[in-house]
C-alpha cells in the first residue's frame, strides 16, 4: 500500500527533523492568560464604540446555479451550522449532507479562512451528484485543494 | 546520566543500560508507541522490544543521538505491531486516519518508470522537509512521524486545530507536487 510506504519511509528522514519536532520540547507555549484578557477587553472596546462591521470571511462561487449552496445567517433545516468569530452562519445545500466528513472539512476550512480572510477563498458547487469544495490560495491565484463529497 | 554514559553501558554489556534508558526515555518511547497502537499493554510490549533491539545493536552501533535512535526503533516496532494487530482486526490509534490523509500525497499520474528505491525516496522527503517553514515542518513531523493527534499538536503549539489541519493540507499538497515534479512512482 502506497500510503504505508510513505509512512514507513518517512521514518528514515534526517534525525535533525525528528529532534526538531520532539513532543517533549514544545517550542511555542500557549499565550499567557493576560493576553486573553487583553483581547477580550479590546473586543469590548470595539463593541462599545459600535465599530464592529459585519464580516463575511468567505466568498461563494455559485455560477448561476440556483440549486447551489446558500450562505445565510438564518437556520436552514438542512444547513451546516458554522460558528465563527463574526457570527453564526448556515450553509444550505438544498439537500441534507450525508457526509459528516464534508461538514467537518467545510467548518475547519471556514475557520481558517476567517483567520486569514485575504489569503484563502472557499468555493462550493455541485458537480453531478457530488458537492465540490475548492480552496483557493488568493496569493498564488491557484487552487490549493479540492475535495468532493457525495450529496 | 548523559547519553554517552548510557551508550557506554550498552557497549560494556551492562544491564543497567536498559534501566537507565527506561528511566530517561521510557516515556518518550511509550508516547510514540501509544500514538500508533492506542493501547497501553501493546505499547509497553513495543517499548520493551525497543530496549531489546537497542541491546542487540549496541555494539556495534553507536548512535549519534540516542533519543531519536530509540524513537526510530519504537516507531518501526510499533508500526509492525500495528500491522499484526490489523491482521487480527484489533488495530486502533492514529494510523487509519494518517493513512487516509497520506492518500492525498500520492501523485495522480502513474508513470511507466520503475518504483524508486527507499533511499531515493528518503532523499526526496528530506528535501521536501527542508523546503518547509520550521512551523510547517514541526507540525508535519508531529503528525506523520510521531503520529500525534491533531488536537494535541494544536495544544502543544498554541494554535487552533483548524490551523494545524490547514498547515498539514498545504504540506501534503506540496509533497504531492514535488513527487509529481520528480516523476516519483510509489
Amino acid at each position: 500500500m502506497k500510503e504505508e510506504r510513505i509512512l514507513n519511509v518517512l521514518g528514515k528522514v534526517d534525525e535533525k527533523y525528528i529532534k526538531e519536532a520532539d513532543p517533549e520540547a514544545k517550542a511555542k507555549r500557549n499565550a499567557p492568560v493576560w493576553t486573553k484578557w487583553a483581547a477580550m477587553a479590546a473586543c469590548l472596546c470595539l463593541v462599545a464604540f459600535g465599530i464592529v462591521g459585519v464580516l463575511k470571511p468567505f466568498s461563494l462561487d455559485d455560477p448561476g446555479n440556483l440549486d447551489g449552496p446558500v450562505i445565510s445567517e438564518n437556520a436552514e433545516p438542512d444547513g451546516v451550522r458554522c460558528e465563527t468569530k463574526s457570527g453564526i452562519y448556515y450553509f444550505s445545500f438544498g439537500v441534507n449532507i450525508n457526509s459528516k466528513i464534508a461538514e467537518e472539512y467545510i467548518k475547519s476550512a471556514l475557520e481558517e479562512i476567517e483567520a486569514n480572510p485575504d489569503d484563502l477563498t472557499i468555493h462550493l458547487k455541485y458537480e453531478g451528484d457530488e458537492i465540490v469544495v475548492i480552496l483557493i490560495d488568493n496569493n498564488q491565484g491557484c487552487e490549493l485543494h479540492r475535495k468532493t463529497f457525495p450529496k | 546520566m548523559d547519553d554517552k554514559q548510557i551508550v557506554d553501558l550498552y557497549w560494556e554489556r551492562s544491564e543497567t543500560a536498559i534501566s537507565e534508558t527506561a528511566k530517561k526515555y521510557g516515556r518518550y518511547c511509550h508516547y510514540i508507541a501509544f500514538n500508533v497502537l492506542h493501547n497501553d499493554e501493546d505499547s509497553e510490549e513495543c517499548v520493551n522490544d525497543t530496549y531489546l533491539n537497542a541491546w542487540n545493536s549496541m555494539p556495534s552501533h553507536r548512535p549519534s543521538v540516542l533519543k531519536t535512535f530509540l524513537g526510530k526503533l519504537t516507531r518501526n516496532i510499533s508500526l509492525n505491531k500495528y500491522k499484526q494487530l490489523t491482521a487480527e482486526k484489533r488495530g486502533n490509534g492514529q494510523v487509519p486516519l494518517i493513512i487516509d490523509e497520506l492518500h492525498e500525497c500520492i501523485p495522480a499520474t502513474e508513470s511507466t518508470e520503475s518504483i524508486i528505491d527507499d533511499m531515493v525516496l528518503v532523499d526526496v522527503f528530506n528535501r521536501f522537509l527542508a523546503s518547509l517553514t520550521v512551523e510547517q515542518r514541526k507540525i508535519f513531523m508531529r503528525r506523520y512521524w510521531y503520529l500525534s493527534p491533531v488536537k494535541e499538536i494544536a495544544t502543544d503549539y498554541g494554535m487552533g486545530e483548524s490551523k494545524v489541519k490547514m498547515s498539514l493540507l498545504r504540506s501534503r499538497n506540496e509533497l504531492k507536487h514535488l513527487l509529481e515534479k520528480e516523476g516519483v512512482s510509489l
